[in-house]
């Protein structure tokens, strides 16, 4: 069985990425720059109204204007229509500027009915109903709840105990590149597509099962994509129907959403609320959690999150409840549900600390699980954040902070997350008589570097440069790759890899042995060279003339003990306020992250440094706004949707936790935990400056100015 | 990395197995069958119905874990 080395060469260095340069020149040509000859655009018409029922639908004005070449009904008389973005025709012409044109010209006669697209209006009595459902009261549903030990007294008998409302709203998936696929029938039950797709070969079983072909016959690329962050799983319904305006047309269809569409229709985090107690002794260590919370996802479940989170609480009771809206329907974020667990948690724990006259983070070390393997691993990140950050020398007890209008803060939080692989992928390795080496692979680069990694892999078994690999991935026809989601395509890609490589390696040893008169084993690679009992004696590409006519390629599996699960890490943030406008800078994070084997230390920084910024979007901007009157959205796009610009992105300081009792772990996913605290430590910062909690995230002036307001109200500011 | 026990019964009994047209995202990413989408104290699955490819139904009610484990829903077929 293969095994990382001890001592390795590449694995833990900082390599460049493969396509670095392509995509910075442009030259990577993602899903939606492709347009094989012939190419027709294809546009979806989606619903104006938050709630409405089609009462009649004629294509026929689309279908006889200037280059429309097919349109298709989604939606049909009496279908109902339960968001503003759900899907009702598409058109594909020409030009996209005639599909535009086209889809205007499709007549829907609308009931239109009752919405509620706020919580607030949801959970009203009364309200009007999104589904109906003997479970389900005023748009809501209970979610899991949980009970550990008995809550209700151990909170009685807390020496100190504070009671804080929180609340994070719905955020909406900004991938740069939109949602869609170009399709092209290549015959009668044959299709290749190109998607934008997190999971290559899941859109080519969802699109076989959809047009009713064998799966074999459908083709996904992905050779590069503009990100995914867990929302560009399926075909959608917007693939199959260019699918079959592709096939209705007799031409290939290019359809991809625009920025309206991907606000409202392609997913978003859902929103967390709750009423937390938290109880302490008097020294410092939790004894009680009592939290009654709720979020909404939409047309959909899936806003519970974890809580207690990452701290060992003796007794808690946690209710949910899952709010039903005409909005649409959540998707996996980056970390489903950890941001908001790690946002309520940690702003309690610090109120709870402030309260008690505690430093937060000797509170927070105080409260890790006693026993857990991954407490010393906390213990050691904290304490290497608290010193980049300078917490001893720069903090300040909350609201201690000066007292002119600009006021300075610091907070901190800890996340978690799992990460694991599965054991079920393959990886096939291909060594040519030429010396070129071929990885083939069903995985797809979601922009977190899986080709390069498979490519340092290669190279560090085979003794030759990452650039010497050709990486190929993104294609559903390879061996069976790993999705990209939940962290888990490296823990996943990379020990198959390993293992395809080593055979491989093997393989050619025992064909080149008796040509250069040696035995196998005492072979090796390494600069380029072949050795012999530790002398050089040829070239990487001699060698390979030894093979013959015949490629060598051997197909890995993964193996216990190369993988592993569970990580976890602490970000702390500097931020300046302004009280008087209710500005927030933040001037510095420092990100401290553990995950393993870390094979290459350049593209894990990348995913930590897009991580934090992620979360940094969270804890300052972003925001899905919905007008409760007219039930639509009010910032689809990306000027009042606001995302960091680069004067916004504070210094970042990374700092991978991976001492030798990590590395000997094997690798771990990284590709969501650092997104996690981020705004739980800006928010813990701002609260550190002013001295006042802001309950409702985004820090945006708004709700800076309006937590000092309140707290002037009641005397504490 | 605290974990409270779940002492929750099942939203609705498993009187049938799940729809084959019901999707979420863990089926595909932990594949080899060890069930990590299930968290034991909390459930944040988003669910689509590989017929509509929405949070919908083709009988236009929700899809989720307990609903599309129903066999009176007219769109139901066994895995």
């Amino acid at each position: 069985m293969a095994n990382w080395p001890a001592s390795p060469n590449l694995i833990g260095k900082s390599i460049p990425r493969l396509d670095g340069l392509l995509k910075a020149s442009g030259k990577a040509k993602y899903p939606s720059d492709v347009r094989p000859e012939g190419t027709l655009f294809g546009v979806m018409l989606y619903s104006p109204y938050a709630h409405a029922r089609v009462k009649s639908i004629d294509l026929s004005p689309a279908e006889t204007m200037p280059g429309v070449k097919a349109a298709i009904a989604i939606a049909k008389a009496g279908t109902p229509l339960r968001y503003q973005g759900d899907d009702i025709a598409a058109v594909a012409a020409e030009t996209e500027e005639q599909a535009r044109d086209a889809i205007r010209a499709i007549k829907v006669e609308y009931e239109v009915l009752p919405h509620v697209v706020t919580e607030h209006q949801a959970m009203a009595e009364g309200a009007p109903e999104v589904f109906k459902g003997s479970n389900i009261r005023n748009n809501s549903r209970k979610g899991r709840s949980q009970t550990k030990g008995n809550p209700e007294e151990a909170m009685s008998k807390a020496d100190v105990t504070i009671e804080g409302t929180y609340s994070l709203p719905v955020i909406t998936h900004v991938c740069l590149e939109p949602h869609g696929l170009t399709a092209k029938w290549e015959g009668p039950d044959k299709l290749t597509v190109w998607a934008s797709t997190q999971a290559v070969q899941v859109v080519a079983g969802e699109l076989a099962d959809a047009l009713d072909i064998p799966v074999a016959n459908v083709t996904v690329l992905t050779d590069y994509m503009g990100g995914g962050f867990g929302s560009k799983f399926s075909a959608d319904v917007w693939g199959r129907t260019a699918a079959e305006l592709a096939q209705k047309a007799g031409k290939p269809v290019k359809l991809f959403l625009d920025r309206a569409q991907e606000h409202l229709a392609a997913g978003n985090r859902p929103s967390a609320a709750g009423k937390i107690k938290l109880g302490a002794t008097r020294d410092g260590k939790l004894v009680a959690l009592i939290a009654t919370t709720h979020g909404t996802g939409g047309a959909r479940g899936g806003s519970l999150f974890p809580l207690p989170y990452v701290y060992d609480v003796a007794a808690s009771a946690r209710t949910h409840n899952e709010v039903f809206v005409n909005c649409g329907g959540a998707r996996a974020m980056r970390a489903p549900g950890h941001p908001q667990a790690c946002a309520l948690m940690e702003a309690a724990m610090d109120d709870l600390a402030d309260k008690l006259g505690i430093d937060p983070l000797e509170f927070r070390l105080k409260n890790l699980a006693p026993g857990d393997f991954h407490t010393p691993i906390y213990e050691g990140e904290v304490r290497q954040g608290a010193e980049l950050i300078g917490w001893r020398e720069k903090r300040k007890p909350r609201g201690q902070n000066g007292g002119g209008p600009v006021r300075h803060g610091l907070g901190m939080a800890l996340h978690q997350w799992g990460g694991g692989g599965t054991q079920d992928k393959k990886v096939s390795c291909t060594i040519n008589p030429d010396g070129s080496v071929e990885l083939k692979a069903a995985t797809q680069d979601i922009g977190t570097g899986a080709r390069t990694i498979l490519a340092v892999i290669a190279a560090e078994v085979l003794g030759l440069r990452p650039t010497d690999i050709i990486s190929n991935i993104g294609n559903s026809s390879f061996p069976p790759g790993q999705p990209s989601g939940g962290s888990t395509t490296s823990p996943s890609m990379a020990p198959p890899c390993l293992d395809a490589v080593t055979r491989a390696r093997d393989a050619m040893f025992k064909k080149v042995a008796p040509t250069v008169q040696a035995a196998a084993e005492d072979l090796e690679l390494r600069n380029g060279q072949l050795y012999v009992e530790g002398e050089p004696i040829m070239g990487w590409k001699e060698a390979c003339r030894k093979l013959g006519m015949a490629s060598i390629s051997e197909t890995g599996s993964a193996a216990d003990g190369l993988a592993s699960v569970g990580v976890g890490g602490c970000q702390f943030a500097e931020v300046t306020v302004d009280i008087e406008t209710g500005v927030v800078r933040v001037k510095k994070i420092v990100a401290i992250q553990d995950s393993g084997l870390i094979i290459d230390r350049l593209t894990w920084e990348s995913q930590v440094y897009g991580g934090v910024i992620m979360g940094l979007n969270y804890g300052l901007f972003e925001e899905r706004i919905m007008d409760p009157e007219t039930g639509v959205m009010l910032n689809p796009d990306l000027e009042f949707y606001k995302l960091a610009g680069a004067s916004d992105i504070p210094e970042i300081v990374v700092r991978a936790y991976d001492p030798p009792d990590q590395k000997a772990r094997g690798v771990i996913g990284v590709g969501e935990p650092p997104t996690i605290s981020t705004a739980a430590a800006i928010a813990n910062a701002v609260t550190n400056a002013i001295g006042v909690r802001v309950p409702e995230w985004p820090m945006t002036p708004r709700n800076v100015l309006n937590a000092l307001a309140t707290a002037s109200k009641e005397g504490k500011a | 990395m605290t974990s409270p026990e779940s002492n929750n019964p099942p939203l609705t009994p498993p009187a049938a197995s799940p729809c084959r047209h019901l999707r979420n995202k863990g089926m595909y990413v932990y594949s080899d069958g060890q069930g990590r989408e299930a968290h034991e104290d909390y459930d944040n699955t988003i669910y689509w119905c590989l017929k509509t490819m929405k949070e919908y139904g083709p009988d236009d009610e929700m899809v989720a874990g307990p609903d599309c484990r129903n066999p009176e829903r007219t769109c139901y077929e066994p895995f």
